[in-house]
């Protein structure tokens, strides 16, 4: 009863998480504090909500699923935004106005 | 990676492996505190209409460290909310690595914040190595 009601609140968190990603999402002015939301949303995110799941449903097989998919989630959802964000330097992708990038070379001059 | 530890760990490595778990334990708790408290800033500029973030790039000096390492690092860095890692560059002898932070006052604090959990992460995960 209690693991069922703290599963519910962490799955509930969890997409709320999302949410609050999805409206950085669409507020944010650059590609690299939209890559930020996304990539940490899908990482903490999703391990709130299968956690959540877990808690709900507590045994053994659905707890090392659950183990297993946090692990790859938070690695993988990391990697993908890393990815992203790289490529989005390299292929000149500008910083939003007032990004301060000093001491930093090679990065995309910024719009003025 | 094993030289690098050495100098900022200086236990033997058998008492390394021994005490792993709790160190890695402990790294997972100060991480989603971590995660918990600078999600804060990101919540409140995306949900208010007012745009709040101080965006800058820092280049933070990792010296001579392995892939491992920087790869551990450049995932917890993105995965707490606000900063994100663009990619490792040649610095001096080793490398650096670039982090996007959009909520540090000054360029000071960000890199002072990474170089912490970095840190954080060699004092959790690695096993040592004095022998």
């Amino acid at each position: 009863m209690i693991l069922q009601l703290m599963g519910d609140v962490l799955a509930v968190i969890g997409a709320a998480v999302f949410v609050v990603a999805a409206i950085g999402l669409w507020r944010f002015r650059d590609p690299y504090a939209r890559i930020s939301s996304v990539a940490t949303a899908a990482g903490v995110g999703v391990v709130l909500v299968t956690v959540g799941a877990a808690l709900s449903d507590p045994e053994v097989g659905t707890v090392t699923k659950v183990v297993l998919a946090v692990a790859l989630q938070l690695v993988t959802s990391a990697v993908g935004g890393i990815a992203i964000a790289r490529a989005a330097v390299e292929s000149g992708h500008v910083f939003a106005a007032g990004t301060d990038t000093e001491g930093v070379d090679g990065l995309p001059e910024q719009v003025p | 990676m094993s030289a690098h530890d050495e100098v900022r760990t200086g236990r033997p490595r058998w008492l390394g492996y021994l005490t792993l778990p709790w160190r890695a334990g402990v790294l997972a708790v100060w991480f989603a505190g971590q995660v918990l408290a600078s999600s804060g800033a990101v919540l409140v500029d995306a949900l208010t209409p007012r745009h709040r973030s101080t965006p800058r790039v820092v280049r933070v000096p990792l010296g001579e460290v392995g892939d491992r390492h920087v790869f551990a690092l450049a995932v917890l860095v993105t995965l707490t909310p606000g900063t994100l890692a663009l990619g490792v560059v040649p610095d001096g002898d080793g490398r650096a690595l670039l982090v996007h932070s959009m909520y540090h006052p000054d360029a000071a604090t960000a890199l002072a914040d990474v170089a912490r959990m970095d840190r954080r992460l060699v004092r959790g995960l690695t096993t040592g190595g004095g022998a």
